[in-house]
């Protein structure tokens, strides 16, 4: 017996046939409108966010348009209206109180002067969302800032097919719940969590405006450098003054703006 | 639709407009594929509704860049089989199957010692073979849709044809 004449055989066998569907098309037509509608809603959220974060030194107040509370709280227009928990969001525990108090964070950073960058503390709220993978000073336990794509599709992780900037390919990280990205130098440049990622400064999604800013002295309302790695920093963004992506960045990258 | 190849044409000069014509005139060619490449229709109906929603998600993107979104369909899925596949299993939406839930382990191939043969080798060395008999695709064709060497893909292909040939051996002396 031909082993590859029975293969050829076994394959054009009509019994692989699989009976499709009646309505297969509508239902894969609306999966992909449903996907690309999700993936279009988080990304244009995340840069109106982080450009309100940047322009606006009171950074609670800033966003207002309908588009940007998108991410963390969908189904409502205004950040304050969040009272109650929704399980979609990263924030399921939005509260009130941060929105409306600007001089809040004042007072309280000047009241503890004496906090360490380093030390996790107890400023910070406990977060609602889940702890996840920790994003380190050079990566996050398995994906690296400097790996390259071979070692990555050595480790059988398979590019995305999101359109990214030129020269940028992304690969989903190994829980899938972030993306890192390669850029034109062949290595990972960026590594992004939008949900289950914490810092060893005890930074996680859901963490307040201000608790990142008692974790990282030199905060900007946008980036802090990262303890451990002058190499790369640290790019938060927020609704309704939490955090909802963490992105560990090299300094030199043009993938993730 | 003849069984065997899929349909050359299909995955030629679509539009941007036209994934639901694309989904109509490629599903039952990929859940074929799918098929031969799980071992099962169950999960082929998962592979394939997973890998055609991804990629109608981004269809204008992958219809200029790749100009062949049928190649590009049944390279995804060889990969999303081989790597990331088999989390829980989603409600069917894209294929007509048999509800005894028996019958996914007593299956249509139940008298055939290649099929059960095939279906006890590791996913990528199946894959591999798939590709190369089903799809008739070279050694260099497969290196490339799964990105790996061509070395590995000899080196796979070596090793798949060996345990089928011993299983097949073993079921023969069986009979006897």
């Amino acid at each position: 017996m031909d082993l590859e004449d029975e293969l050829q055989r076994l394959f054009k066998d009509e019994r692989l046939d699989v009976r499709v569907a009646s309505d297969a098309e509508s239902n894969v037509v609306a999966g992909a409108h449903r996907l690309r509608r999700r993936r279009m809603v988080a990304m244009s959220a995340a840069g109106v966010l982080s450009a309100a974060v940047l322009a606006g030194g009171a950074l609670v107040l800033t966003q207002s348009g309908p588009q940007s509370s998108g991410v963390a709280t969908p189904p409502s227009d205004l950040p304050i209206d969040s009272t109650q928990p929704t399980a979609a969001g990263p924030s399921p525990e939005t509260s009130v109180t941060t929105a409306p108090s600007p001089p809040e964070p004042v007072s309280k950073s000047t009241s503890s002067p004496v906090d360490s960058p380093g030390a996790t503390k107890p400023t910070a709220q406990p977060p609602a969302s889940k702890p996840g993978v920790i994003l380190g000073p050079t990566g996050d336990g398995t994906t690296r800032l400097g790996d390259t794509q071979k070692d990555l599709e050595s480790a059988k992780r398979v590019p995305t097919t999101a359109k990214e900037p030129a020269g940028c390919t992304s690969f989903p990280t190994r829980s899938a719940t972030g993306t890192a990205y390669i850029g034109q130098s062949g290595k990972v440049v960026a590594i992004v969590y939008r949900s289950e990622a914490t810092t060893p400064e005890n930074i996680t999604i859901g963490s307040t405006a201000d608790s990142v800013k008692g974790a990282y002295r030199d905060f900007t309302g946008s980036t802090a450098t990262v303890p451990g790695n002058t190499a790369a920093k640290y790019k938060f963004t927020f609704a309704s003054g939490k955090v909802t992506s963490i992105a560990l960045l090299a300094n030199q990258q043009d993938c993730v703006s | 639709m003849t069984v065997g190849t899929l349909n050359p044409a299909v995955g030629e000069s679509y539009g941007v407009d036209d994934f639901g014509e694309f989904v109509q005139a490629a599903l039952p060619g990929l859940l074929r594929y799918g098929h031969a490449l799980t071992g099962n229709p169950h999960d082929a109906a998962d592979l394939v509704q997973t890998v055609l929603e991804k990629l109608g998600s981004r269809w204008a993107r992958v219809v200029r860049n790749t100009g062949d979104p049928l190649a590009y369909a049944r390279r995804a899925m060889a990969n999303t089989h081989i790597s990331r596949w088999r989390r829980t299993r989603r409600e069917n939406l894209v294929a007509e199957l048999p509800d005894i839930p028996a019958a996914a382990a007593r299956d249509r191939f139940d008298n055939e010692p290649l099929w059960q043969a095939l279906r006890a080798l590791p996913k990528r060395q199946r894959a591999v073979i798939v590709l190369r008999y089903y799809e008739g695709l070279s050694e260099a064709e497969i290196a490339a849709a799964l990105g790996v060497s061509t070395g590995t893909v000899k080196s796979q292909a070596s090793k798949a044809m060996a345990s089928l040939r011993t299983r097949m051996r073993a079921t023969e002396e069986g009979r006897c």
